[in-house]
Formats: C-alpha cells, structure tokens, sequence
C-alpha cells in the first residue's frame, strides 16, 4: 500500500504540549500546512503565556523532495518554539538534525528513535 | 589534495592528516568531535563481540566522510571503532565547526542529506550480507560490497585492501574455516583469484548470484 500524500495531524495534547504527525510523502505544501498549524498553537499559547514545546511523530514520514526540505528549515526557523522532540527511524532522525543544523536550532531540536525517550527530553526539562 | 566534491568543500580549510595502518581514529563510545574526510586509504568500522572477535561492519574509502550518521542522529556516542585499513590521508573538521559551516546553507544541508542517503543504501547493502543464511550466499553478497567499496572499475576488479580469510569471515559472520573453503569453491570457478590481493571476475560473480536467485545491490552495475 502506498503512503498517502502529505497527511499532517497536529493536535494539543493535555499533558502541555503539541503533537504533529507526518504521514507519507511531503511536498513543501504540505510541510507549510504543518507549519502553519503549528503557528496557530504558537499563537495560542503565547496568548496564555506558555512556552510551546512540540513532540512530532516522523514513524511514518516518506519521501521527502528538496523543496519540502527548505519548507521544513523554514518552518524550523519560523515557529517560536522552546523545544521540539522528534521521533522515528535513523535516516528520518538524520533528515530532520540535518535540518535543524542550517536552520541553526540544534540545541532545542532533537530527533530520537523512540516516543518515550523523545517525550522525556521534551518534558524532563520543563521548569 | 582534496578532490572536488560536494562535501569536500567542507574541509577545504583542514590540512591533511596521515595515520599509518592499523591507527585507530575513533574509539567505540567517543564523543563526535571530529568529522573526517578520508582523501586517501581506506578504514575499516567493527565493534568487538563478547567473544572477543571483532565484526566489521562497514569499510570507508576514498571521499567518505565519517561518523556522520553518529553526528546527525545525535547519538551522542559514536557506537564503533574506526580503525585505518591501510595507511590513509584525512582532513578533520570539528564537528561545531561543521555546525557553523552548514547554519544557513541549504546547499551543503542538502549534499549531507543525499550523501548520508547514499550511505544508508550502502549499509543496506551489508545488511543483505549478514541476513542471509548460508555461508556461500553471504561470501557473495560481501563481495559485491566489497568490489563497490574497494574494488578498481573493472571487470577483474582488484580489492585495494589487504583482506585474510580471517577478515572475510569477520564481515560475515562466518568461521575462517568454512570462509576458507568457500573461498577455495569460488577460485575454482574462476571468480576469485590472487592471495595477497584478491581479484573478483565481476560478471561470473554476477552470473552466479542469478543462478542462485542472490539479491544483491551493486551499485556500479
């Protein structure tokens, strides 16, 4: 079966932090539409004084072009975030440090290969 | 001197470096500091089994660069020894001088990502060699790999790299004895020759591989 385009879910979570998922190929459409879901969640908790904190789930993330790559730096670049944990397979991890590193916010990106692991960095240093 | 090539630019500023075979660069649980550009030789990347033996992973050539996967994924560690095969020739960069170098350049964040990708279908490749299950099939597959790796481009490719039975059998997780008489088998059908240095007859080896049904990768095919 084939991965559907582009599909990103972007949801609060209860526990204080946004969740995306990226399902199947990206274009730089869809990764600006998962941009500017996220952009949203910024605004909202900058309105109640809340740092955002974003756990991404890349599990299932397919293949990426060269345009939808300079839409994720930019996204990376753009979205006010105070961390954003990222999980999934080595080469997804690796594409999305990648990314991180020329959008020069490595220190509050990271990609790991497990839910749990991403989710402890994410809260662990919580104030 | 370092041959133009996307990631080369990288290390432009680094003057070489030379290591005698048999140095190790980096150590099973350093830190990655340093990223290296190997101009010249080859190393080999193997981690020691509770046995005792050491199983070779992956060998780096001429124009890799490494331990980038241990670098990007943020592994914190880097999970293997890199030890020179040969007398090699590298250009090291400090992996936060990398850090520099890549904020703000997509063209260099998209050469990492295509070569790590090119990694990636390279270490696929040496996966292929130790899922398969008998020793003849593995001996094959490895040595499609190899000729990839450290093969000249012809059709009697010659490895450039000193390779015993010993470090067959550590690649593929075999004993030396039956890489050894598997060896024996593939000399006399011609496919493999010379000692010292090993040459592999490139289209026996692949008219071989079909008449078993051995999936392999070769990428210069």
């Amino acid at each position: 079966m084939g991965h559907a385009k582009g599909d990103i879910r972007t949801v609060f979570n209860p526990a204080g932090f946004v969740e995306q998922k990226y399902v199947g190929d990206q274009t730089a459409a869809s990764v600006l539409r998962g941009r500017k879901q996220l952009e949203r969640c910024a605004k909202k908790l900058l309105d109640e004084h809340k740092d955002l904190l974003i756990l991404i789930d890349i599990t299932e993330l397919g293949k990426t072009d060269t345009e939808s790559r300079i839409a994720g730096v930019r996204g990376i670049k753009s979205v006010p975030y105070e961390r954003a944990a990222m999980y999934g397979s080595l080469s997804t991890q690796v594409l999305v440090n990648t990314l991180a590193l020329v959008a020069g916010k490595k220190d509050n990106t990271r990609a790991f290969s497990d839910r749990t692991e991403a989710l402890k960095w994410l809260l662990g240093r919580r104030s | 001197m370092i041959e133009e090539n996307s990631l080369a630019i990288l290390f432009k500023d680094m003057g070489p470096k030379r290591y005698p075979k048999g140095q190790i660069l980096i150590y099973e649980g350093d830190p990655p500091e340093n990223i290296y550009y190997l101009s010249q030789g080859y190393v080999k990347v193997y981690h020691i089994l509770d046995s005792g033996a050491e199983r070779v992973i992956f060998i780096y050539g001429h124009g890799d660069v490494f331990p980038l996967t241990s670098y990007l994924s943020q592994a914190g560690v880097v999970r293997y020894f890199y030890e020179c095969m040969t007398d090699v020739e590298v250009n090291v960069l400090p992996s936060g001088r990398l850090e520099k170098k890549i904020k703000d350049d997509m063209t260099l964040g998209e050469s990492l990502i295509r070569y790590t990708y090119d990694l990636n279908q390279q270490f696929f490749q040496r996966i292929d060699v130790l899922s398969v299950n008998d020793a003849r099939s593995k001996i094959i597959s490895l040595l499609f790999f190899l000729v990839n790796k450290v093969g000249t481009s012809a059709e009697k490719s010659e490895l450039c790299v000193p390779l015993t039975s010993q470090t067959i059998a550590n690649m593929c997780g075999l004993t030396r004895e039956t890489t050894s008489a598997q060896l024996q088998h593939l000399r006399e059908q011609g496919i493999v020759s010379g000692y010292k240095t090993i040459i592999v007859d490139v289209p026996k080896l692949e008219k071989l591989s079909t008449k078993l049904g051995i999936r392999h990768f070769n990428p210069k095919s």
